[in-house]
């Protein structure tokens, strides 16, 4: 008897074990299970958004890493004459941010541009440059999510935001009915978005 | 004498596994590989399980609304509410009172907030199959400063683990959007253009590709507005079926209202400039080149682009040949009321006015509280 509820003793934990093994090896990404998961396929992400005006390909491009509130809001627009002659174009770059009414209104306030300035932009055949946006204000000053904007003769390159993210202090209240598991996945949300710049 | 019991473990253990992992990976399956349907029209069939979200902090935004629109459902309707625990759901039953409707709680344990309409699109099932297909959008907008808005992204996770994998899955899309952007019927889908400001050089290259991953997605053609007013799409225009949609005309809110509000209607301000009526024209305009005969219906838009007096933010109910409009409406803009009341009528349908007075000022009315998971007929 021992001998046999030993054999049926070894055979459920090998099967339990090798089960667990191979489903946690294999295991696919639920959405419905938690959170919606990334797809098994990485989603694109483009993220130096770019166009092409005069011949010259724009790009704005990714910060290193993200500013700081207390930190100068710098953004970077890459320009490369693709042509065999010298190009000048008016080039338009700007801020938007929004703000949020409340808590519980259904989306933030339409964004605003908040910092603009004209930058024109000459580049000799086959040139290519990097062009430093200083706005010469604090991340902090720039509203909640501020945005760089590009716009040369009517078209424009929209930027996400870079990383920078200025919590409203009423938003961050610790709340009773928030539990820690919650607050720290919308910190994991941050942390993609801050990835991704998306 | 080892060997054997350890030989037919493994061989359990694979086949548990196989099991498990069919089960798992059936409700994880890309949408590309389910049998999904299209999305859900706008206009079409009788409502049959709808989703709203309620939060207790919110209850002055949106009770009235709820209570109006709740008490006015027929029986055949499920209302699932999404909401932070049980007692936020007997809150909204002891606020709702008696009602013909059932309502199921679909408690989430987590921040959110009381907007349904953005966190998902509903797929139809395959024909005359089963689950529905929640398609949520690859990211919230402003999740990343907004605790409850990054629980908003995991409420259709919530509802789909509630339902079943039987009744409904929830899958991501590659896109970014809000469930409100998008207005359809039976013949294609609207789509306003913030996405394409928000997809393209992010997702997409450009808007021939967003265009073709939109058409993959939701299984129905795309019209992608070049100019529409800001916001979202049941802001300014609604399928009405039979190849109709009504758009919103802000000449006609004048009209009807005159140039100064009454007090306390519309605090931003009305937006009655020649560039936000050209934006209007535009969607009608847009409409009528797709074949629609275009019905414009009296709105006011408020000059912070997200504040309306819309008349198109509804949700529509065709039952037995009978078509019902649950329409919002606003104190103190009774006169506007009763012009767009006239419009649906005239359109073929029995007008239920839903007082939205509470929530419009936070840039929702009907529509973006109440999303439809499934329609029959």
């Amino acid at each position: 008897m021992n001998a046999k509820i030993r054999s049926c003793l070894t055979a459920a934990l090998v099967a339990l074990g090798t089960m667990a093994i191979v489903v946690v090896a294999n295991w696919p990404n639920v959405l419905d299970a938690k959170a919606p998961a990334p797809a098994k396929t990485p989603a694109r992400v483009i993220k130096a958004p770019t166009m092409t005006v005069h011949g010259c390909r724009l790009t704005l491009l990714p910060p290193d890493k993200p500013a700081k509130g207390d930190q100068e809001y710098v953004f970077a627009v890459e320009a490369v004459n693709t042509t065999d002659k010298p190009v000048h174009f008016d080039m338009t770059v700007a801020v938007r941010s929004t703000s949020l009414r409340s808590r519980f209104s259904r989306m933030p306030a339409m964004p605003r541009e908040i910092w603009r300035q004209d930058c024109p932009v000459s580049l000799v055949a086959g040139e290519t440059r990097v062009i430093t946006v200083a706005t010469g204000k604090k991340a902090s000053a720039l509203g909640a999510m501020p945005s760089p904007h590009v716009t040369v003769d009517g078209k424009h390159l929209h930027g996400s935001p870079l990383g920078i993210f200025q919590p409203l202090r009423r938003l961050r209240t610790p709340n009773g009915n928030v539990p820690i598991k919650a607050i720290k996945q919308v910190a994991a949300l941050q942390a993609v978005r801050t990835r991704t710049g998306g | 004498m080892f060997r054997k019991p350890v030989a037919f473990g493994i061989a359990a253990g694979l086949a548990l596994a196989a099991m498990v992992l069919t089960y798992a990976s059936r409700r994880a399956a890309p949408l590309s590989a389910r049998r999904a349907g299209p999305v859900l029209a706008d206009c079409d069939g009788a409502l049959e399980q709808l989703v709203i979200h309620y939060v207790p902090e919110a209850a002055d935004i949106v009770t009235e609304a709820y209570c109006g629109f709740l008490s006015a459902l027929p029986a055949e309707v499920t209302v699932h509410v999404v909401c932070p625990d049980a007692a936020a759901f007997d809150a909204l039953r002891r606020a709702a009172g008696p009602v013909a409707c059932t309502l199921r709680a679909v408690p989430t344990g987590h921040p959110m907030t009381t907007w349904s309409r953005d966190r998902w699109l509903s797929l139809s099932p395959p024909a005359g199959g089963h689950p529905v297909t929640l398609l949520t959008p690859r990211a919230e907008k402003a999740a990343a400063i907004w605790p409850e808005r990054g629980g908003d992204r995991l409420t259709a996770g919530d509802i789909a683990r509630t339902l079943g994998p039987d009744r409904a899955v929830a899958t991501r899309s590659d896109l970014l959007f809000d469930g409100g952007d998008f207005v359809a019927d039976d013949r294609c889908v609207f789509v306003t253009p913030s996405v394409a400001e928000r997809n393209i050089q992010h997702t997409v290259a450009d808007r021939s590709e967003l265009v073709r991953a939109l058409e993959r997605e939701l299984g129905r053609k795309v019209v992608l507005l070049d100019e529409a007013p800001p916001y979202h799409a049941g802001m300014f225009m609604m399928a009405a079926g039979d190849g109709v949609m009504l758009v919103g005309d802000p000449s006609l809110g004048r009209e009807i209202l005159g140039r100064s509000l009454p007090p306390g209607v519309m605090p931003p301000g009305a937006d009655y400039t020649p560039r936000t009526q050209r934006l209007f024209d535009a969607v009608a305009r847009r409409c009528a080149a797709e074949g629609y005969r275009v019905v414009r219906i009296p709105t006011v838009s408020g000059t912070d682009g997200r504040t309306y007096l819309t008349y198109l933010n509804v949700i529509l109910d065709s039952r037995s040949g009978r078509r019902t409009v649950y329409m919002p409406v606003y104190r103190g803009a009774e006169s506007l009321n009763k012009a767009a009341q006239e419009v649906w009528q005239d359109a073929g349908w029995e007008v239920r006015p839903v007082d939205c007075t509470a929530s419009y000022v936070h840039f929702g009315s009907l529509r973006c509280l109440v999303n439809v998971l499934s329609r029959s007929g």
